[in-house]
């Protein structure tokens, strides 16, 4: 079965956006995404293949009411979606594209993945660290 | 004008045939809305560039390959 995890460390950079999208917009979106696939301006970023499992880093775009935002997700084998950074369309990285604001991006970038593959990697029944939600 | 531009201006006489004019027209007034929807696309490529260098380091390829494992023997003890 194909699931959603949301795991508290996006849980974290969703809250900054609380006014704008709840984690009930992104699953809708997701589940969308997974019955329909790419929309305009979406695509694949990076795709890893390592011996066990494909993984790719998807870029997707989510629009909720006036609010207009772009939002990073690991898949995992087609199978599990783990979405781990948002950013308003008009976000503040946007519009400054200096050689600092790119370092910038680049490390607020890979701190989300990290903490969300970390939560990956530690979630148990016992000691969870995502919620799953099923993506079909 | 470089050779690309040229072909975008053929293409786009050719589309649309007798309303060139209209659409030369339209391109000069809306001239600030052709720049932002550049500055757009630049700014999407470059947050993209920024995305790919951010997964591809050493360290993230090894979270990965810790990640992939996890996944395989969690699928693995399901079945």
């Amino acid at each position: 079965m194909k699931r959603i995890l949301i795991t508290k460390s996006f849980r974290r950079i969703l809250k900054k956006h609380r006014k704008h999208f709840e984690e009930q917009d992104v699953v809708l979106n997701l589940k969308e995404f997974v019955r329909i696939g790419f929309r305009k301006s979406e695509g694949r970023l990076k795709t890893l293949i390592s011996e066990y499992a494909a993984i790719e880093i998807v870029k997707l775009r989510i629009r909720v009411r006036q609010s207009a935002g772009r939002y990073l997700l690991a898949v995992i084998d087609e199978n599990e979606y783990i979405p781990f950074f948002i950013d308003l369309k008009t976000g503040y990285y946007g519009k400054n594209l200096s050689f600092e604001a790119n370092k910038r991006v680049v490390s607020m970038v890979e701190t989300a993945l990290e903490n969300a593959m970390t939560d990956y990697l530690e979630h148990t029944e016992e000691n969870p660290k995502a919620e799953e939600y099923s993506a079909e | 004008m470089t050779r690309l531009l040229k072909e975008a201006f053929t293409m786009a006489s050719e589309r649309y045939g007798r309303q060139q004019d209209r659409l030369a027209y339209l391109m000069i007034e809306n001239m600030d809305r052709l720049y932002e929807l550049l500055e757009e696309e630049a700014e999407e490529r470059n947050f993209d560039a920024c995305v790919t260098e951010a997964v591809s380091s050493e360290t993230m390829r090894n979270l990965f390959g810790r990640v992939a494992k996890k996944y395989t023997s969690q699928n693995l003890s399901r079945d």
